[in-house]
C-alpha cells in the first residue's frame, strides 16, 4: 500500500450564480453517533486553518464526522491531538505515532479570488512519516460543506480504494400533529441529515420513497382521502415535475426502480389481490408478474436488473421470494425466523437486506450475503423497517420506530450506528446517489 | 495502484458541480411543488379535503367514546348519510351505529362477533342504493409499510366481501388501505395493537 509522492490534483466545487432557498423551516434531523467499531482505522483530521475566511463551516469536522460514521475510521478527538499542523513540513511525524494515529489529515481554507473558498488538504503517512496524497478543491460560496464531503471522499477512496458516500442524499417522511391533525412532509437531505428540503406536503399519508438510479428522480406514494385514492407518482427533483404513473383504485405502492432507470416495480391491487408489476417509463406499458390470491409486494431488483425478489404470504406467514424479472421461476429465499419482509438488493451485487421477526426480538433488519446465505442481524428492534443501502453498499438505513421514530445508519461491515432524529416521526428512509452523478 | 489520472479529477468536477447546482434547484423547487400539490386538487391544508382529514383524525381517535355524543354530521364516516337516518347511526342501541370491525394479528378474516354489524350496514345500503361506503383497512404498525397496505387492503376487501353476500351492491362500496399510517391510537400495548387493526365503514358523499 505504499504511494508515491504527492501529485496535486484540483477538484472544483462550482460557484453557481443560484441564490438558495431558505429552508428554516425544515429542521436539520439531530445526529447521534452511537456506537464505534474495533478495527477501525486510526486516524486524525487536524482542524484547518480557515481563520482568514469568513465561513461557518468547520471543514475537519465535517471531514472527521463523515469519515467516523463509516465505522471503518476512529477518530482522534481534536482534544488529544499532539499538535495542530496546517502544512507538511510543521508535521512531527513521532508525536502522533506516540498517539497510534496512522493517518492524518492537515489542510487549509482560503479565499479564492471572490469565486468562494480554495481548500488544500494532504493525506499522510505517519509511519513512514510521509505525505501520500494531497488536493485541492475550489468552492462557492454556499459549497463549503459540500466541498468537505468531496474532501472525505477523496480520503476514503484513497485509504480504503472505493468511493464513499458522503455526497449522497437521502428521502424520507415527517410526521408531525398540529392541533390534532397530522402533516406528512417528504423531504430529502444530504445523507448526514443536513440541508433538508421538503418536495411535497400533504395532510395525507405519503409512502415509500425510492431514488432513482441517477438521484435525479424520486417515485413515492401519495394519498388523496377525498377521492378515496392513492397515486403512484416519479417527481423530477430539479424542476418539481410530477409524472403520474398509477392512480388505479387500490393499491398503488412499493415502487422500485430497475438499476437502469427505464424501468418500475411495483404493487398494483385493481384487479383484485395485491400483486406485482413492472410499468415502462419510456412505452407506458404495463406487466403484470405476479398472480398470487394473497399478498405479493415489496418487489427489489437485483444489481443486475435479472431477477426481483419480493414478500409474499402465499405460504402463510410474509416470506422472501424471487423470481426472474419476467415473473418465472419463482423460489422461496427465507426460512429462518417467524416471518421475513422488505427485501432490498445491496448495489454491488452481493447482499440483500430485509426484515426479520424472530421471537422475542421482534422486527429487525438483517443482512445476507447472496453467495453462501449467511445472515446477520444489524439492528436492535424491536420494531426496525424499511432497509436501504448506501449506493456503495457499504451502509444501510433503517426506520426505528420504538421510542421516538426516527432513522438508524448502520454500517455494514463496522457495527456502527448513526441516529438521525428529530420532534415528531422521522420514518421511511430511503438512499441514493448523489443527484450529479 | 501509485499513479492518479487526472481524468478522474475531471469526472469528480462535473460530478461536484451538478450535484451543487442541483441541490440549489431542488431547494427552489420545493415550494413551487408544495403549490402545485395543492392546486392539482390534493387534499391541501384549509381546503375541504384537509377539514375532513381533520374530522377523520378525532372522529377516529374518539369513535367509541363519542358515539352519540354529537349531533354534528362532522362525525366522521357520516356524511353520506341521508339526514333522516342519522338519528339511527347515532343511537347506541342500533348495530348501525358501529362501524369499526377488528382483526386478529396478520389476519383479514372477520370475527363471527361482527356479523350483525356487518349485516345491519349491508341491509341498510341494499335498501338504499344511491348511499355510498367506503370501507379504510388499517393494520398495527408491526412489520413492514408495504406490506401492511397490502394487509389493510385485505381486511377492507373482506369487509365488502361480507357486505356483498349480505345484499349490498359491490358498486357501492369502495376500499381503501391505510395500512400503519393513521393509527386509532398510538402506543405500543397489546391493546394499542388491536385497536389499530381495523376496518371503518365511512359513508362517503358520491
Amino acid at each position: 500500500m505504499k504511494r508515491l509522492a504527492i501529485i496535486p490534483h484540483t477538484v472544483i466545487v462550482a460557484a453557481f450564480g443560484l441564490v438558495i432557498a431558505s429552508s428554516s423551516a425544515d429542521a436539520a434531523l439531530k445526529v447521534n453517533i452511537t456506537k464505534s467499531s474495533e478495527q477501525a482505522i486510526p486516524i486524525a483530521v487536524v482542524p484547518f486553518k480557515q481563520s482568514s475566511v469568513n465561513a461557518s463551516t468547520n471543514v475537519a469536522s465535517v471531514v472527521q464526522h463523515d469519515l467516523a460514521s463509516t465505522g471503518l475510521f476512529k477518530a482522534l478527538p481534536v482534544k488529544d491531538m499532539p499538535a495542530k499542523p496546517h502544512t507538511v513540513s510543521a508535521v512531527n511525524y513521532k508525536s502522533w505515532q506516540k498517539k497510534s494515529v496512522d493517518n492524518l489529515v492537515i489542510g487549509k481554507v482560503s479565499s479564492d479570488s471572490g469565486a468562494g473558498y480554495r481548500l488544500r488538504f494532504h493525506l499522510l503517512s505517519t509511519s513512514p512519516g510521509k505525505a501520500m496524497a494531497g488536493w485541492q478543491i475550489k468552492a462557492g460560496h454556499q459549497s463549503l460543506r459540500g466541498a468537505s464531503h468531496v474532501a472525505a471522499n477523496l480520503v476514503y477512496k484513497e485509504l480504503l480504494g472505493e468511493p464513499g458516500y458522503f455526497q449522497s442524499q437521502l428521502a424520507y417522511v415527517t410526521v408531525t400533529r398540529q392541533k390534532g391533525k397530522r402533516h406528512y412532509k417528504l423531504m430529502v437531505s444530504d445523507y448526514d441529515g443536513h440541508d433538508p428540503s421538503a418536495v411535497f406536503t400533504s395532510s395525507n399519508p405519503i409512502m415509500s420513497p425510492a431514488f432513482s438510479p441517477n438521484g435525479k428522480k424520486l417515485a413515492y406514494v401519495a394519498f388523496n382521502v377525498a377521492k378515496g385514492r392513492t397515486s403512484l407518482r416519479v417527481q423530477d427533483l430539479a424542476t418539481g415535475k410530477i409524472q403520474e404513473i398509477s392512480s388505479r383504485p387500490g393499491i398503488n405502492g412499493a415502487p422500485a426502480w430497475s438499476p437502469d432507470g427505464t424501468k418500475l416495480a411495483l404493487t398494483l391491487s385493481y384487479k383484485g389481490n395485491p400483486n406485482i408489476y413492472v410499468y415502462d417509463l419510456n412505452s407506458g406499458k404495463l406487466r403484470q408478474l405476479t398472480h398470487t390470491d394473497g399478498i405479493d409486494t415489496e418487489p427489489t431488483w437485483s444489481a443486475n436488473g435479472q431477477k426481483i425478489a419480493f414478500t409474499s404470504n402465499r405460504a402463510g406467514k410474509p416470506q422472501i421470494y424471487r423470481m426472474n424479472n419476467q415473473g418465472g421461476n419463482v423460489t422461496r429465499i427465507t426460512y429462518d425466523g417467524v416471518s421475513n419482509q422488505s427485501p432490498v438488493y445491496g448495489p454491488n451485487g452481493k447482499l440483500m437486506a430485509f426484515v426479520r421477526q424472530s421471537k422475542g426480538n421482534g422486527y429487525r433488519v438483517a443482512i445476507r450475503k447472496l453467495n453462501n446465505q449467511h445472515t446477520r442481524i444489524i439492528s436492535n428492534g424491536p420494531l426496525d423497517e424499511r432497509p436501504s443501502f448506501a449506493p456503495n453498499g457499504q451502509a444501510v438505513i433503517y426506520d426505528e420506530q420504538s421510542g421516538p421514530h426516527s432513522l438508524v445508519i448502520a454500517s455494514v461491515k463496522g457495527g456502527t450506528k448513526t441516529r438521525l432524529s428529530q420532534k415528531g416521526h422521522v420514518q421511511d428512509p430511503t438512499w441514493g446517489a448523489s443527484a450529479g452523478s | 495502484m501509485t499513479d492518479r489520472i487526472s481524468p478522474n479529477c475531471w469526472n469528480w468536477q462535473i460530478k461536484v458541480a451538478s450535484w451543487t447546482g442541483g441541490l440549489k434547484l431542488l431547494l427552489a423547487a420545493g415550494s413551487v411543488v408544495v403549490l402545485a400539490g395543492c392546486a392539482a386538487g390534493g387534499p391541501g391544508p384549509g381546503s375541504g379535503a384537509g377539514q375532513n382529514s381533520s374530522g377523520n383524525q378525532q372522529a377516529i381517535n374518539g369513535q367509541t367514546k363519542a358515539q352519540g355524543k354529537s349531533n354534528q354530521s362532522v362525525v366522521r364516516g357520516l356524511r353520506g348519510v341521508p339526514k333522516k337516518d342519522l338519528s339511527k347511526f347515532k343511537n347506541p342501541n342500533n348495530p348501525l351505529s358501529k362501524r369499526t370491525i377488528h382483526f386478529a394479528f396478520n389476519s383479514s378474516s372477520i370475527p363471527s362477533r361482527y356479523a350483525k354489524i356487518i349485516r345491519a350496514h349491508a341491509h341498510y345500503l341494499s335498501k338504499h342504493p344511491n348511499v355510498h361506503v367506503r370501507l379504510e383497512g388499517h393494520t398495527d404498525k408491526r412489520g413492514t409499510r408495504e406490506y401492511n397496505i397490502a394487509l389493510g387492503s385485505r381486511r377492507a376487501k373482506s369487509v365488502k366481501q361480507a357486505m356483498v353476500l349480505a345484499g349490498a351492491k359491490a358498486s357501492q362500496i369502495s376500499t381503501l388501505s391505510f395500512g400503519e399510517e393513521r393509527p386509532a391510537v398510538v402506543g405500543d400495548t397489546k391493546a394499542d395493537y388491536a385497536k389499530n387493526r381495523r376496518v371503518v365503514i365511512i359513508y362517503t358523499k358520491h
